[in-house]
């Protein structure tokens, strides 16, 4: 065990924590006024958890009379945090000072994480100690004392992280990291000057080539578009990270006429390199020089040609529409660029372009174009689409029929009406998924409804079951009767297929019909599903609270099997209240019930619990003697003890 | 926890935003010398990728990663030996031998051969790892939420930006087809002007508690003092171990953030493309409704969403409101709302196309979807109203200097210690 860990348990012990209690009195402590809070730190038979929690506290409410009481927790490692959770809140010159002092006197962790608070606080005035630190061999305190100093930021800050950067190898990484936090805080200061030379001198010595990297960013943040010349040369590197550094940094810039400079530089990049750097310009507000733009686009480079389209498809106009278009219909590995570029690049241009290539366009090329066509909703290409619905080749068919399910308007449901009803199940697989589409895009829900009710009465059964679940996707108050309709059917199939579309409704219109099938049906198969669906809706969908808490009442007098009036429980969380609360706790008494009641009770209790610790008092104390299982009788005395001490 | 939180942000913070553009599930970017001639990419040419802390999310995510041929896996490094060894064999079963284990992070980082780092550990170390990692000169996932604390939230971009390194936070709902097509619907106006957003979170509170004292497992096995890093000392509980720790305050930064990472940083992004946040923050019972100050509310809420999965938004305008969640589905306010609706079939918490897009950025530079800098933003939010509602007050909040207004209790709020040698 180490010495960390022996001291921790003694401390436990010391304090009188039993090693196998829970700590659940949290509350009872932060309630507490400052005053009482440093009693509890100053009292030695205080419980560990009571000082932890005080000093958490005094964290938001502590003053600087807390401060003595919080300075003599920091050479314990295990407190050291908790005092400094209250140290850093207290916005006194005194505890700053605290801090300053203990840091004279401790050593390891402990002296560490008062640094790490100095740093926090940046306490310009601990500068010198923390200079001192920094030399230490300790790595440890002198990580800690570099982080501190870069936190702080001051120009007196600097020059002792300048000063030790060559120093001090062991702490190297963590100083050079310090400059750079340093060096961000200084340039937001104005003081670009200091800034710069404190990141030179990151460039003096032999560091690991990210931090360098990070130096150079710096350097960009300071110069901004002053530093042209140097991005250049860094897109000119053959060093990847510094060519990466230059694609990141050319994206802030705000130079204009930055791809200008670069046209030339461009040319003798590998194809790659170019690729990345057209992507890069491509996302500056100017864009890429239009010629750069036409020679890439038609590259024998199939990266350099994908960044081309790319780049098109980002920023073009409709002009662009015949490039992409011929790209989007190659074999090239830029063809999907191109196709999902084409997909939102805006203008009617490029939907007149799109259907003029369908005119002679082979079977490969429909299919790019139907599928062109659908996503961007051309109505123009209807008849053409319209006309593939029955081609001989199947990946055209089958491209029409999902464009036509984007393109169809109300009037042409009877055509996928038809289809979904072939006696071909592949064809009415498709064509239903193409309707299913059609329908829940169309905004004219009546006339959608009215032709899918028209269709219920002579389809086969497994196509009645189909228009009932696409009665059910769509909602709506006609659509629902035709629903129950089929439900009270004397055909099994209907009714079967009707009161499971039923239990699945998107919103609450369907509660009055499942409730009426629950109490009344004669199957309990029904009786049970409905009921289930009526509780789906209780539970999960958007109600006032008032008709849940109708809907709850109603289902645990209609339910006739425990399975339900269990579920039926959870209702009640969706409502927690002082009164649901005592609702659930008087089902207690129900041993069908009682573990489910329970588990509602524990999970509504926390919600009350602020605005009515009694009532939460009285029903943990209920559940608490409860037959209800360990977990539950554990989790209700915690919030029993929570409310005892809210009512305290 | 102090009032001197980072003076570099105060001047930078709503500068020029490193913004991302998400698109609709692109092609991932490759430069073609990195691949061979088979179309497979040279060894010498891929992303090498190390792990930090992998659990059941990390093991998902990672999983994506693995699919990616450009990405080979080297090493591991996790306090719980259990997790080494299984993310070693199943990186193994998929590069053959020689990804190495560490216990402690810190000996895996000098590596030169290490081009970015999967974070993947409980929220306390996301921050600090981050920081360390950057200072290693590698890029960075990291699974969300990325700080504790405000000040954390502007160390973190604040490194990232020193170092220059993509970094990309596990919001990756930023990169999911259905949330961007509704961010897309208020950027062309579709909505109108848009009035308020709204961002599923939990239910905020956390625990100061302890759990029971248990034996300390021999560290190799798990290594407690490294397991609790930057945070307070306490006594082991296993419970901790296995994922227990949500919840307490000490590790955990409550139920706004855990689901306001994703979906308040979801709304910020619709809501002001990441440029601003808001001024005043008014705790609810179980969230918090904050204001803009060109008036637009964010409001942070648990309940009474549609049904349409979980992480949902909705976004109000004059014109007309959408909402939409993990399920992909999405709810109009309207008929003619739901004309411009797609289908989409990638889940809400899929990280597929966000991997994709954080590999891409490590080539091209370009920084990624959810950037450092945004998401710091939405974090600071997420800190705000969570402070606002453990103080049940209203708090202004000044965006420039990231301090709450004329409220002392509120800006001490703001930061807490880190437990030494840990310094961000």
């Amino acid at each position: 065990m180490s010495a960390f860990r022996v001291s921790i348990v003694m401390l436990a012990v010391a304090a009188g924590v039993t090693p196998c209690s829970a700590q659940t009195n949290s509350k009872e402590v932060m309630a507490k006024e400052s005053a009482e809070l440093i009693k509890i730190l100053e009292s030695e038979q205080s419980p560990l958890f009571d000082k932890a929690k005080a000093c958490q506290r005094l964290a938001v409410v502590g003053d600087k009379n807390a401060v003595p009481a919080l300075v003599r927790l920091l050479p314990d490692e295990t407190l050291n945090l908790y005092a400094r959770f209250g140290l850093e809140g207290i916005r006194d010159p005194a505890a700053a000072q605290a801090l300053r002092n203990a840091a004279r006197e401790l050593q390891g962790r402990p002296l560490a994480g008062v640094l790490g608070s100095l740093g926090q606080i940046r306490d310009e005035e601990s500068v010198a100690l923390l200079t001192e630190m920094l030399n230490q061999e300790d790595s440890l305190i002198a990580n800690s004392a570099a982080a501190a100093l870069g936190k702080i930021g001051s120009t007196t800050a600097a020059e002792s992280l300048q000063a030790a950067l060559a120093k001090n190898a062991r702490a190297q990484t963590a100083i050079a990291d310090a400059c750079i936090v340093c060096a961000d805080a200084l340039a937001a200061a104005g003081k670009n000057d200091e800034a710069n030379a404190l990141l030179d001198a990151l460039s003096q010595v032999e560091l690991p080539p990210h931090v360098q990297i990070a130096a150079l960013k710096g350097r960009f943040a300071i110069l901004r578009d002053d530093g042209q010349d140097l991005l250049i040369e860094q897109l000119s590197s053959t060093d990847d990270a510094r060519f990466n550094l230059g694609l990141a940094v050319m994206r802030d810039m705000s130079a204009e006429g930055l791809a200008k400079k670069l046209a030339d530089r461009l040319k003798d990049l590998s194809p790659s390199r170019q690729a990345l750097l057209l992507l890069a310009l491509g996302d500056r507000p100017e864009g890429p020089l239009p010629e750069m733009l036409a020679a890439a686009s038609t590259s024998d480079s199939p990266e350099l040609r994908e960044a081309a389209i790319r780049v098109l498809a980002k920023r073009g106009d409709a002009s662009a529409a015949p490039i992409l278009l011929d790209a989007a219909l190659s074999e090239g590995s830029f063809a999907a660029s191109a196709q999902q570029g084409l997909q939102t690049l805006q203008g009617k241009a490029v939907d007149d372009a799109i259907v003029a290539r369908l005119a002679d366009a082979n079977p490969q090329a429909k299919v790019v174009l139907f599928d062109l066509a659908g996503v961007r909703r051309i109505a123009a290409a209807t008849p053409l689409v319209r006309q593939a619905l029955n081609d001989s080749n199947a990946e055209v068919k089958a491209a029409a029929l999902n464009a036509f399910a984007q393109l169809a308007a109300v009037n042409d449901m009877d055509v996928l009406l038809e289809r979904a009803s072939a006696s071909d199940a592949a064809e009415a697989a498709a064509s239903r998924q193409a309707l299913r589409t059609a329908v829940l895009r169309l905004g004219d829900q009546e006339t959608s409804t009215r032709k899918l009710t028209e269709r219920l009465t002579n389809a086969t059964p497994e196509y009645r079951a189909y228009l009932l679940e696409l009665l059910g996707q769509m909602g709506g108050s006609a659509a629902l009767k035709a629903v129950v309709a089929s439900a009270n059917s004397s055909d099994a199939a209907t009714k079967d297929a009707a009161t499971r579309v039923l239990g699945d409704w998107p919103n609450a219109d369907a509660a009055l019909a499942l409730l009426a099938i629950a109490k009344n049906d004669r199957e309990a198969k029904y009786q049970i599903r409905a009921l289930r669906g009526y509780l789906r809706i209780a539970r999960q969908l958007q109600l006032p609270a008032e008709e849940r808490l109708v809907m709850f009442l109603t289902a645990m007098d209609v339910a006739r099997r425990d399975e339900e009036k269990q579920l039926a429980m959870d209702v009640l969380t969706r409502i927690p209240s002082s009164e649901t609360l005592r609702i659930a706790v008087s089902f207690l008494d129900d041993p069908t019930v009682k573990a489910a009641a329970a588990d509602a009770a524990v999970k509504i209790a926390p919600k009350v619990l602020a605005s009515d610790a009694k009532t939460v008092a009285a029903a943990m104390q209920k559940v608490a003697g409860s037959d209800v299982g360990a977990e539950l009788v554990d989790r209700a005395n915690q919030l029993l003890g929570q409310a005892q001490s809210s009512g305290r | 926890m102090s009032q001197r939180v980072s003076r570099v942000n105060r001047r930078r913070f709503l500068g020029t935003a490193a913004k991302a553009s998400a698109v609709f599930a692109a092609p991932m970017f490759i430069p073609g010398a990195v691949l061979g001639k088979d179309g497979g990419v040279a060894a010498n040419e891929r992303i090498a990728l190390a792990g930090l802390g992998i659990g059941p999310r990390g093991t998902y995510v990672l999983g994506c990663f693995m699919e990616e041929p450009v990405v080979q896996f080297v090493a591991i490094a996790d306090v719980r030996q259990d997790r080494r060894e299984a993310t070693k064999q199943k990186a193994e079963a998929k590069y053959g031998p020689g990804v190495k284990t560490y216990r402690d992070f810190r000996e895996m980082l000098p590596r030169e051969d290490i081009d970015a780092v999967l974070i993947a550990t409980g929220d306390r170390w996301h921050t600090p790892a981050s920081v360390q990692v950057a200072r290693a000169g590698k890029d960075i996932y990291c699974e969300k939420p990325c700080s504790m604390t405000i000040a954390e939230s502007q160390s973190l971009a604040d490194t990232m930006r020193r170092y220059g390194r993509i970094y990309q936070a596990g919001t990756q709902r930023r990169s999911v087809a259905n949330f961007i097509f509704a961010k897309q619907l208020c950027d062309t106006g579709k909505l109108g002007k848009l009035t308020a957003v709204h961002a599923n979170t939990l239910h905020p509170g956390t625990a100061h508690d302890w759990l029971p004292a248990q034996p300390e497992p021999p560290k190799e096995e798990v290594d407690w003092d490294l397991w609790l890093g930057p945070t307070p000392w306490r006594p082991f509980n296993q419970q901790y171990v296995n994922g227990g720790w949500r919840g307490f305050f000490d590790f955990h930064g409550g139920g706004i953030l855990e689901w306001g990472a994703h979906t308040v940083d979801l709304c910020n992004w619709a809501g002001t493309n990441d440029e601003r946040m808001p001024t005043l923050y008014e705790p609810t019972p179980s969230g918090c409704i904050a204001t803009y100050d060109d008036g637009l509310k964010l409001v942070m809420r648990d309940q009474d969403w549609m049904g349409l999965g979980t992480c949902s938004v909705r976004y109000e305008g004059e014109d007309g409101w959408v909402e939409t969640g993990d399920t992909g589905r999405l709810e109009f306010s309207s008929g003619q709302l739901r004309g411009e609706q797609r289908q989409f079939q990638e889940e809400g918490t899929s990280a597929v196309s966000h991997v994709k897009n954080f590999l891409e950025s490590v080539k091209t530079r370009r920084p990624a979807h959810s950037n450092a800098e945004v998401v710091a933003r939405s974090h600071i939010i997420c800190h705000a109203a969570y402070i606002a509602w453990q103080l049940g007050r209203p708090l202004k909040f000044d965006p420039v200097s990231v301090e709450f207004i004329d409220d002392d209790e509120a800006n001490r709020m703001r930061s807490r210690p880190l437990r030494e040698p840990w310094t961000i």
